[in-house]
C-alpha cells in the first residue's frame, strides 16, 4: 500500500519536476551564515576517573568543503565536579581531549560542568550521572528461521527484555541495546545490534517489555549469546542519541527534519551521564 | 440559580408584554425575476430606526409599533426598495428585489440606508459577492472561491497556486467549510491547485475569522459558509463555459413555475482526453477531475419550504499501460459527496425553524490490477470519513431588540482510515484488513443578537459540545460574545471573544492538501484541539467615496494542536484500531500555538470601481515539547506582512478590467546550516582508551528558522460581454503572474564541484511553478 502511495507520489513528483524543470534557478535569498559552529560531545559514567571530550567544528552547508574534519588542538577544556576542576589535554592520536579526576572518580548523582574556551568563544554544558541504574528482570529469545526463498538465509531472533524502573521518584530515560554475539572457536564477534530508546512514560507499574529483532544468518555459528545493555541515562544523553539516531535513518522527504538535541550553550553537541547494566543469555538456534 | 431563573422569566415576560403593543411584519426576500432567496438583506424602519436582516433562507421578521412604517430593504448588488404603509395588524409580506442594472418595474425610492459594516455586531467576517469572484483574475482562468478568500486580510495561502488557506494562524484543518449545511473535508482538486467549488452554482460566500456565533462549532479558526443557488423559479436559463483546462455547464429553471425550481451544474477537465491518444502504449495514463452540483427547492405553502441539494466530485489519476502479455491497471481517486435535505417551517411570524438531514463523505481509493496469462493480482485500498448529521435551528425574534437562535446538531462520524482487500493467484483466500471507528459529535447552542441601546449591541451565546469515541467522552463549554459600540452614525468599536473546541484532527505532512491527508478523531492520547480568541476592532462606513474601513487586532491561543513528530510521516501511519505496529497517535505530538496580529481592510462594494485593499501584520508561533527541543518556533505559514490589492473596473456595460497584486513575507522553513561530527557513545566499547565512534549529523538551527523569498505577483484580466437578443456572451482574457515573478515553490540544495580548489560548494536552488501564464475563456449565458 505504502509502496503504491510512494510510487504515486514519485510519479506526481516527477510530473511536477518535469513541469517545473524549466523554472529552476538559483534562490534569490541570503543563505544562512557561513561561520562554523563549535561542537562538543562527552559521555561520562560512575566509577571511571577519566573524562574524554570530542571537539569539532561544523562545516557550514553553504561553504566550500574538501572532505576533511578538522580537529581542534588548541582549546582550553575544563571539567569541574563542583570541588575539583580538571584541565583536559589534547590527544593527537585519538583526536580527543582527555583528563582524569585521579583522587575522586566520577560519582553518581553529581553534576559535572564543562567549559571550553577557544578562539575567544565559550562553550558550556552540564550533566549529571543518574543515581540508580535500571536492570532487566528477564530476557527471552526465540528464533524465526528464514523464509524458504530467502537466498541469504537471514533468520530473526526475537528478543524480549523486561525492564524495571530503578527510581519511581525520578523520571528516567533508557537506551536498551540488544546484541547478538557469535562464538567461533576462541573468538567472538558482535553480529548485530539494535537500539531501543524509551522513558518512564512508557512504563506501566514500573515495568516495561522491550522487544527487538536481531538478524541471524543461518550460515553463522549456532552458538550465540544474546546480551542487553541497559543504559540508564541523563536526559541529555538520551535526547542526543535518540535524535541523532532518528536523523541518521530519516530519509523520508515528507517527514519533518530531525533537529538533533543539544545541551551545549554556545554550540552544538551534548554532554551526558549514564549508567550501564548488562544481562546476557546463551542462545542456540 | 433561582436568581438566574427569575431574571430569565422576567425578561421573557417583559419581552412578551412589550411585544403585545406591536405588530410583526415577516416574509421572505427574493430576487425579482428568478425567485432566488436572498440572505443577509438589511431591513430598516426609518421611523423607529429598528432593523433586522434576512436569515440564510431569506426569511425576515420585524416587530414594530402600530404606526406609519417606512421599511427599507437593502442588499449589495440590488436596488434599494422602500415600502411605506400603515401597520395595523401582523403582516406577511414577501418582497422581491431587483438586481442592479435591471430596469425598474415598480416604484422604488432610493434611500440613504445602506448595509453598514459599522452597525453589525459580527466582526472578523467578510461576505464576498459571487459576481465579484467571477471577475477577479485566476490561474488558467478557473474562477475559484478559495483563491479569492486567500486575498482577504487574516487569510494566508499555503503555497504557489494552492487553494488551501490559513486563517489567523490556524491550519487548513481548522477551517469549517460548509456547503448547504454539509461539511466538506477535502476541498481541493488537483492537489490543491483548484478548489471544488463551482462559482456558477453558488449564491453566497461568507468567511468568519473570529467572534464566532454560537451556532458554529467544531473547528478552531474559521467558518466558510457557502450556499448553492436555489434555481430560477420563473424561467429556464443556463450558463456554459469553456476554459483552458475545463468546461462547465449550468442549467436552472422552474419545476412548477413560481413554486419550485432546480439547478444542476457540472464541470470537468479534459486534458487527459486530449493527450491520451498521443501517449505511448506503455505509458498510458491520465488525470481528470469533475464536480457536479444539484439542487431542488419546493415552496409547499407560505409556511413550508423544502430544499434538496447535493455535491458530487472526484479526482482520478489513472494508468493503464498496454504491454503484450501483461496487463496493468491502476488508479488513485478521491472525492467528496454530500447530500442535504432541509425543511423550513414558519411557526408564526416571529419563529422560523429549519431541520436539516445531512450526509457527507470524503473518500480516497486506490486500485491496482496486474494480469498475465498465469498470474492475477488485485489490490483495493480505501480510506474514508462519512458523516450523518441531524440539525435543527430555530430563529425567534420576540421583539426588535432581540434575535434569538437556538439549535442542536448531532453527527455520527465513521472513520475508515485504511481498508485493504487483496486477491490474487498466489493468495489462497482474499486477504483483507481495516476497521472503522465511529464517533458521535453533538452540540447545542443558544445565542441572542441584542440591541441594548442605540449605541450598544451585543451577540452573546453559549455552545455545549460533546464528543464520544472509543469509550471516551469529551464535553466542551464554549462561551461566545461580540459587542459593538457606535461612536457616531458611521463608525463603531467592536470586541469579541470565542472559545472553540475541535474534536477531529487532520494528519498532513505537507499542508498542501494531498488526498492522502487523513482525518482522525480525538482519542484519550490525542486530546481535542481548543482555542480562545480575543479580537477588538474599529469599523467605519465612509460616505464619499462609499467604502468601508475595518481595522482589527486579534490574539488567539490554541491548545492541543498536533503535528507529526520529527522524522515521522503519513507513510508510517498505522490504523486507528491499533492493530498495526505504529498507531497514528505515536507519530504525532501535541502542542500549543499562539497567533496575534492586526488586519486592515478598505473595501468598495458598489460603483464602477470595486475592490479592496487588505493588509495583515501577524505572528504565529508554536511550541511542542517534542519538536525543536521544546523551544517556540514560527509556523511554516507565519507571515509577517501580507498585502492584497484587488480592483475591478467596469469600463462600460460591455467591458470590465480587473487586477490583483499580492505580496507576502516568505514562508518559514527549516534549512540545513551545517554538518558536524560528534562522538556517539558505544555501550559495548571496552575501557577508557577505546577509540571513539565518530558520526555526523546535520545542524538545522532553529526549526523553521529560515525565510523563503517574499511572494508577490500581479494578475490581470479583461472581460468583454456582449448582450445578444436572448443571451449573453462573455469572453475573458487573463494573465497570471504578469511580470513573471519567480516565486519559489520549494528549495533544494545542489552540490557543485570547484576544480580549482578541489572542493565542493552547496548552492541553494529554487523551483518555481508558474511563470507568466496567459489564459482565455469563453462563457455563454442563456
Amino acid at each position: 500500500m505504502n509502496h503504491f502511495t510512494s510510487r504515486f507520489l514519485l510519479v506526481l513528483g516527477a510530473c511536477l519536476g518535469l513541469f517545473s524543470s524549466s523554472c529552476e534557478r538559483d534562490a534569490d535569498v541570503e543563505v544562512p551564515e557561513t561561520e562554523p559552529k563549535l561542537s562538543l560531545t562527552s559521555w561520562i559514567t560512575s566509577g571511571e576517573d577519566t573524562v574524554r571530550v570530542f571537539l569539532s567544528r561544523s562545516v557550514p552547508t553553504f561553504s566550500e568543503f574538501n572532505g576533511t574534519i578538522q580537529d581542534w588542538p588548541d582549546a582550553d577544556v575544563r571539567v569541574s565536579d563542583g570541588t575539583n576542576t580538571v584541565q583536559l589535554q589534547f590527544d593527537p592520536l585519538n583526536l580527543y581531549y582527555v583528563g582524569s579526576f585521579e583522587d575522586s572518580p566520577l560519582e553518581i548523582g553529581r553534576t559535572y560542568q564543562y567549559t571550553v574556551l577557544v578562539d575567544g568563544k565559550n562553550l558550556s554544558a552540564a550533566t549529571r550521572i543518574p543515581p540508580l541504574a535500571a536492570t532487566t528482570s528477564s530476557l527471552e529469545a526465540s528464533y524465526t528461521p528464514p523464509l524458504p526463498n530467502d537466498l541469504f538465509g537471514t533468520g530473526v531472533i526475537n528478543t524480549l527484555a523486561q525492564l524495571n524502573d530503578p527510581d519511581p521518584n525520578e523520571f528516567n530515560y533508557y537506551r536498551v541495546v540488544f546484541e547478538l554475539e557469535e562464538q567461533w572457536m576462541e573468538t567472538s564477534a558482535i553480529m548485530d545490534t539494535r537500539d531501543v530508546f524509551l522513558n518512564d512514560a512508557e512504563l506501566v507499574n514500573g515495568q516495561v517489555s522491550v522487544r527487538s529483532a536481531l538478524q541471524a544468518n543461518t550460515f553463522g555459528s549456532p552458538t550465540q549469546t544474546i546480551r542487553t545493555r541497559v543504559i540508564t541515562a541523563s536526559r541529555e544523553y538520551y535526547e542526543f542519541h535518540r535524535t541523532a539516531r532518528l536523523a541518521e535513518f530519516s530519509d523520508n522527504p515528507f517527514a519533518e527534519p530531525v533537529i538533533v538535541y543539544s545541551n551545549v550553550i554556545g554550540g552544538l553537541g551534548a554532554v551526558g551521564g549514564y549508567r550501564q547494566t548488562v544481562t546476557e543469555i546463551p542462545f542456540v538456534r | 440559580m433561582k436568581t438566574i431563573t427569575c431574571v430569565l422569566i422576567a425578561w421573557m415576560v417583559g419581552a412578551h408584554c412589550f411585544a403585545q403593543q406591536r405588530f410583526t411584519i415577516s416574509g421572505t426576500v427574493t430576487e425579482s425575476g428568478n425567485g432566488e432567496s436572498l440572505p443577509g438583506v438589511v431591513i430598516v424602519d426609518l421611523n423607529t430606526r429598528s432593523g433586522t436582516a434576512t436569515n440564510n433562507y431569506g426569511f425576515y421578521s420585524i416587530s414594530l409599533p402600530a404606526d406609519s412604517v417606512t421599511l427599507v430593504f437593502n442588499y449589495i448588488g440590488y436596488q434599494t426598495l422602500v415600502k411605506r404603509f400603515q401597520l395595523e395588524a401582523d403582516l406577511f409580506m414577501n418582497v422581491q428585489l431587483l438586481a442592479e442594472g435591471v430596469s425598474l418595474q415598480e416604484v422604488v425610492i432610493s434611500a440613504e440606508e445602506q448595509r453598514r459594516i459599522s452597525e453589525e455586531t459580527q466582526m472578523s467576517s467578510i461576505e464576498i459577492p459571487v459576481d465579484q469572484i467571477k471577475k477577479i483574475p485566476a490561474l488558467f482562468g478557473e474562477k475559484d472561491v478559495l483563491k479569492v478568500i486567500q486575498l482577504l486580510p487574516g487569510v494566508q495561502k499555503g503555497g504557489e497556486g494552492n487553494a488551501g488557506f490559513y486563517v489567523r494562524g490556524g491550519g487548513p484543518d481548522q477551517n469549517l467549510i460548509i456547503l448547504d449545511d454539509a461539511t466538506m473535508y477535502n476541498v481541493n482538486h488537483l492537489f490543491g491547485f483548484f478548489s471544488l467549488f463551482n462559482g456558477d452554482a453558488l449564491k453566497s460566500v461568507e468567511l468568519i475569522k473570529g467572534g464566532f456565533p454560537a451556532r458554529y462549532g467544531g473547528r478552531l479558526s474559521s467558518v466558510l459558509e457557502l450556499q448553492m443557488k436555489d434555481g430560477n423559479k420563473e424561467k429556464i436559463e443556463g450558463e456554459a463555459g469553456i476554459g483552458l483546462i475545463s468546461s462547465r455547464l449550468t442549467l436552472e429553471g422552474p419545476i412548477k413555475k413560481g413554486k419550485s425550481s432546480f439547478i444542476v451544474s457540472g464541470r470537468r477537465t479534459y486534458i487527459d482526453l486530449l493527450i491520451y491518444p498521443f501517449l505511448p502504449d506503455d505509458a498510458k495514463s491520465g488525470y481528470y477531475f469533475y464536480d457536479f452540483n444539484a439542487k431542488a427547492n419546493f415552496t409547499l405553502d407560505d409556511k413550508n419550504r423544502l430544499f434538496v441539494s447535493g455535491y458530487f466530485g472526484q479526482d482520478r489519476f489513472y494508468f493503464r499501460p498496454e504491454t503484450r502479455g501483461y496487463e496493468q491497471r491502476g488508479a488513485l481517486q478521491w472525492g467528496n459527496a454530500t447530500a442535504t435535505t432541509r425543511w423550513n417551517h414558519v411557526f408564526n411570524p416571529k419563529t422560523f425553524a429549519n431541520l436539516s438531514l445531512i450526509f457527507s463523505r470524503y473518500n480516497l481509493g486506490i486500485r491496482l490490477e496486474e494480469k498475465t496469462d498465469d498470474f492475477i493480482f488485485n489490490l483495493r485500498y480505501n480510506s474514508s470519513i462519512r458523516d450523518w448529521s441531524v440539525k435543527y435551528d430555530i430563529d425567534y425574534r420576540p421583539v426588535p431588540d432581540h434575535s434569538i437562535r437556538v439549535g442542536a446538531i448531532t453527527t455520527l462520524h465513521r472513520f475508515t482510515p485504511s481498508a485493504i482487500v487483496v486477491r490474487g493467484t498466489d493468495i489462497p483466500e482474499d486477504a483483507s484488513s481495516g476497521n472503522s471507528v465511529d464517533a458521535l459529535e453533538s452540540g447545542v447552542y443558544i445565542e441572542d443578537d441584542w440591541r441594548i441601546s442605540s449605541r450598544w449591541k451585543a451577540n452573546a451565546g453559549f455552545r455545549l459540545s460533546h464528543f464520544f469515541s472509543r469509550g471516551t467522552h469529551y464535553v466542551g463549554a464554549e462561551p461566545r460574545a461580540s459587542v459593538r459600540y457606535m461612536l457616531d452614525d458611521r463608525s463603531s468599536l467592536k470586541a469579541s471573544y470565542a472559545l472553540m473546541n475541535q474534536y477531529l484532527h487532520l494528519l498532513s505532512n505537507t499542508g498542501v492538501g494531498l488526498p492522502t491527508d487523513l482525518w482522525v478523531p480525538a482519542t484519550p492520547q490525542v486530546m481535542p484541539q481548543r482555542s480562545q480568541q480575543w479580537a477588538i476592532g474599529y469599523a467605519r462606513d465612509l460616505q464619499k467615496p462609499k467604502v468601508t474601513l475595518t481595522l482589527e487586532g486579534y490574539y488567539k491561543d490554541m491548545r492541543n494542536i498536533i503535528q507529526y513528530k520529527e522524522g515521522a510521516s503519513f507513510l508510517a501511519v498505522g490504523d486507528l484500531s491499533g492493530t498495526n505496529e505504529v498507531p497514528w497517535e505515536n507519530n504525532v505530538t501535541s502542542g500549543r500555538g499562539l497567533s496575534y496580529g492586526a488586519e486592515f481592510m478598505v473595501q468598495k462594494k458598489s460603483g464602477k470601481f470595486t475592490g479592496w485593499v487588505g493588509y495583515t501584520l501577524s505572528w504565529t508561533r508554536f511550541q511542542f515539547d517534542s519538536l525543536n527541543q521544546g523551544n517556540w518556533f514560527f509556523a511554516r505559514f507565519d507571515r509577517r506582512h501580507d498585502l492584497s490589492l484587488v480592483g475591478i473596473y467596469e469600463v462600460n456595460d460591455r467591458l470590465s478590467l480587473s487586477a490583483t497584486w499580492v505580496y507576502g513575507t516568505g514562508q518559514a522553513i527549516t534549512l540545513p546550516q551545517g554538518t558536524f561530527a560528534f562522538w556517539e557513545h558505544t555501550p559495548g566499547a571496552s575501557g577508557a582508551n577505546s577509540p571513539l565512534l565518530l558520526n555526523s549529523a546535520t545542524d538545522y538551527g532553529n526549526k523553521n528558522g529560515f525565510r523563503m523569498e517574499p511572494y508577490h505577483r500581479l494578475d490581470i484580466a479583461a472581460r468583454w460581454t456582449k448582450q445578444l437578443e436572448r443571451s449573453e456572451r462573455t469572453f475573458e482574457l487573463g494573465v497570471y503572474n504578469l511580470y513573471s515573478r519567480w516565486n519559489p515553490y520549494f528549495y533544494y540544495i545542489s552540490s557543485e564541484f570547484n576544480e580549482n580548489t578541489s572542493s565542493f560548494r552547496n548552492v541553494l536552488k529554487k523551483i518555481s511553478l508558474f511563470p507568466i501564464l496567459p489564459s482565455i475563456s469563453w462563457s455563454w449565458k442563456f
